[in-house]
């Protein structure tokens, strides 16, 4: 056997491929088609997962969200209806008694009062709110500063304000120093908030004023109340243990009964973190088959078109051996010529698909933010590697019964003039 | 050169045998010019693939060149008619897709021998056969005489012990044909011998030696005759 790497019997080859280019084309097609599928899927998959996992980046994972609704159970002699309200010192009980409670973050709320600035005015959601809120929602400082605990523990009339509120009352004016007059009671702007959320979401932080919880229920007659509070877990503990704890104290403390599944509302973000990512494990699982599948129609085409064109050059393959050829160098022909062709196919599918790949990217960045959960459509090029590999072997798969059968043809038969 | 003794040769058909070649008794030397005559279906395709190597016999005994041709392995086989044999059929054979050059190469390709000199030795034998001027030529873009020719050049290029040519006028016209026999006369005078299968009795007496064959035996052989001293036709 000449060594594999005898540039004679490459040449050869490559003249044969280059001279059917029909026949060339078609086998490639499919090969081409079925990797650039693969690839652009699995690259669609991967920009919904990291489009997804950067909306939780955002969030600390860790947090709980915790309010009360009506009773909906009768208990202890207390009718079900009744209403639950939460007091800071439901707070400091769950920092005292439930273990692994890292943040914890009482709020409070005054619905869409007016907001007037030097004749301008507004209607915004006011939030009282704790320092810790920038620790666990995507909400950040653009200006100034937030709530620091001393405006918490002096109770001081100063507020932030969200990007919108900025633009509605000051416009292109410096917010910072200025007096807001809410509910007849004037605050000291000391900074600008932005949300990190994407597209509408964003909205519900823009049209906020942010002010200290303990400034908002001195000054609005709601002493010692809180609306609803979220709270983190320490990361070294599952969410769901404390939350589970947490309702179950709420409700002892409240005489909720303890079968009563609506009077303490309760969200768990690392809950659904891990319903998202059960979700991209069955989408990458999904994709992965699919794209076997095609791969392998991909391979059966090649095979096929590979066995049909044997047949039509059962003739060449005879005039070839009258000539001298052995079975081993047909066998060798055939199968080489299938590999060569599914392995160039194979890369350039796969190089088309990452190329639309980066140009989808491309795109989505310029997007920037706005395209929500689709982000950085990518795949690994490691798994690329394997596939084109796959395919390399598939070729010869592909070929070995053609090749088989072009070396069994018989020769006095087929060099008949007919 | 060529020895055959007793060569027989069935078909299977079904359940049945059919005897093709049935005891050919055959000398060929070294320059010999033959022709092969026979009605349709008296076995001359047949012994010439026996020849060639391209098909088995039954039983009897080949030797070409001294070596007996029997029960080769593939590789074996590829080999000796790579060697020992030039072929030359009716509808030429050339690959479509390569030109004239490549195709007289291709022999030589299979001998393991290098692209240039290759195709220096390629250019030699095309212009043996007056087609130097056509070699990038596609077997399409050829006449059939020319294709012939280029089948010819081919068929010379491994410097075979022996041309089998199975009806290489078959597919000509009559003026083309005469050309063609003129060609493998002048390659006999350089001492090629070649064996012609025809129906044509002018190309048949254009040969030095003419063997008809009836029912997969030999009727008439001249060389056959001058041993025995018949007179048989
Ligand atoms: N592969 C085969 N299988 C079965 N029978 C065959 C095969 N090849 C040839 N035959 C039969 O063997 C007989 C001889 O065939 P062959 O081709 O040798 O005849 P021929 O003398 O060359 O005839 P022609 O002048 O028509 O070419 C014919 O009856 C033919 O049908
Ligand atoms: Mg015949």
């Amino acid at each position: 056997m000449r060594n594999l790497f005898d540039m004679d019997r490459w040449s050869e080859m490559l003249s044969t491929l280059g001279k059917h280019k029909l026949r060339t084309g078609l086998t490639a097609l499919g090969v081409v088609w079925g990797i650039f599928m693969l690839v652009v899927m699995m690259g669609a998959g991967k920009a919904l997962e990291n489009g997804a996992m950067y909306e939780f980046s955002k969030w600390n994972v860790k947090s709980l969200f915790v309010w009360t609704n009506r009773t909906t159970v009768p208990y202890k002699g207390l009718q079900a209806g009744r209403s639950v309200p939460l007091y800071m010192n439901d707070i400091q009980a769950i920092n005292d008694r439930i273990e692994g409670i890292d943040l914890i973050s009482p709020r409070l709320w005054l619905d869409a009062p007016a907001i007037t600035h030097k004749g301008k005015e507004g209607a915004f959601s006011v939030r009282g709110e704790t320092e810790a809120l920038v620790n666990i929602e995507p909400v950040r400082v653009a200006e100034g500063r937030f709530i620091s605990p001393r405006d918490l523990a002096e109770k001081r009339k100063v507020i932030v304000i969200g990007q919108r509120v900025k633009d509605v009352l000051f416009g292109e004016n410096d917010p910072m120093g200025e007096y807001l007059l809410i509910k007849g009671v004037w605050f000291q702007v000391i900074g600008v908030a932005k949300s990190l959320r994407t597209g509408d979401d964003s909205r519900e932080d823009d049209e906020s004023v942010f002010m200290p919880i303990t400034t908002m229920q001195y000054t609005y007659n709601l002493i010692d109340r809180v609306g609803w509070f979220v709270c983190t877990v320490k990361p070294e503990l599952p969410s769901a243990e404390v939350q589970a704890k947490l309702v179950a104290l709420l409700k002892e403390r409240h005489k909720v009964a303890p079968e009563d599944q609506q009077a303490i509302g309760s969200f768990n973000l690392e809950q659904e973190f891990q319903n998202f990512q059960g979700i991209f494990t069955g989408i990458r699982f999904i994709v992965l088959f699919v794209s076997i599948g095609t791969l392998a129609a991909g391979i059966i085409g090649v095979g096929n078109i590979t066995l049909i064109t044997v047949r039509e050059r059962y003739r060449e393959i005879g005039v070839r051996k009258a000539l001298g050829a052995t079975n081993g160098s047909i066998v060798r022909m055939i199968l080489a010529e299938s590999v060569l062709l599914t392995a160039i196919s194979g890369y350039i599918g796969l190089v088309a698909g990452i190329g639309v790949l980066a140009l989808a990217d491309q795109v989505l960045q310029q997007a920037g933010d706005s395209v929500m959960f689709f982000r950085q459509p990518e795949i690994d090029l490691g798994f690329a590697v394997v596939a084109l590999c796959c395919l390399v072997l598939a070729g010869a798969f592909a070929g070995a019964i053609p090749a088989r059968q072009a070396a069994a043809v018989h020769l006095a038969i087929t060099l008949k003039d007919e | 050169m060529i020895e055959l003794r007793d060569i027989r040769k069935s078909y299977r058909i079904g359940p049945r045998k059919l005897e093709v070649l049935k005891g050919i008794d055959l000398h060929i030397g070294k320059g010999e010019f033959v022709a092969i005559m026979g009605q349709s279906g008296s076995g001359k395709s047949t012994l010439l693939n026996v020849l060639g190597i391209l098909d088995e016999y039954d039983s009897g005994l080949y030797e070409l060149d001294g070596v007996p041709i029997r029960k080769l392995s593939a590789k074996q086989a590829a080999r000796y008619r790579n060697a020992f044999i030039g072929f030359v059929f009716q509808s030429f054979n050339l690959l479509p897709f390569k030109n004239a050059m490549e195709n007289v190469a291709l022999p030589l390709y299979y001998q393991g021998i290098g692209r240039k000199e290759r195709n220096q030795t390629a250019m030699q034998y095309l212009d043996k056969v007056g087609l130097a001027d056509w070699s990038t030529h596609l077997p399409s873009e050829l006449s059939g005489g020319q294709n012939q020719r280029v089948a010819i050049a081919r068929a010379l290029a491994s410097k075979p012990k022996v041309i089998l040519a199975d009806e290489p006028t078959g597919a000509l016209d009559s003026t083309t044909s005469k050309e063609i026999m003129g060609l493998f006369e002048s390659l006999n005078d350089e001492g090629i011998s070649v064996l012609i299968v025809t129906h044509e009795d002018d190309i048949a007496h254009r040969c030095k030696r003419l063997i008809r064959l009836k029912d997969g035996l030999i009727e008439a052989d001249p060389a056959l005759e001058t041993q025995a001293g018949k007179h048989l036709r």
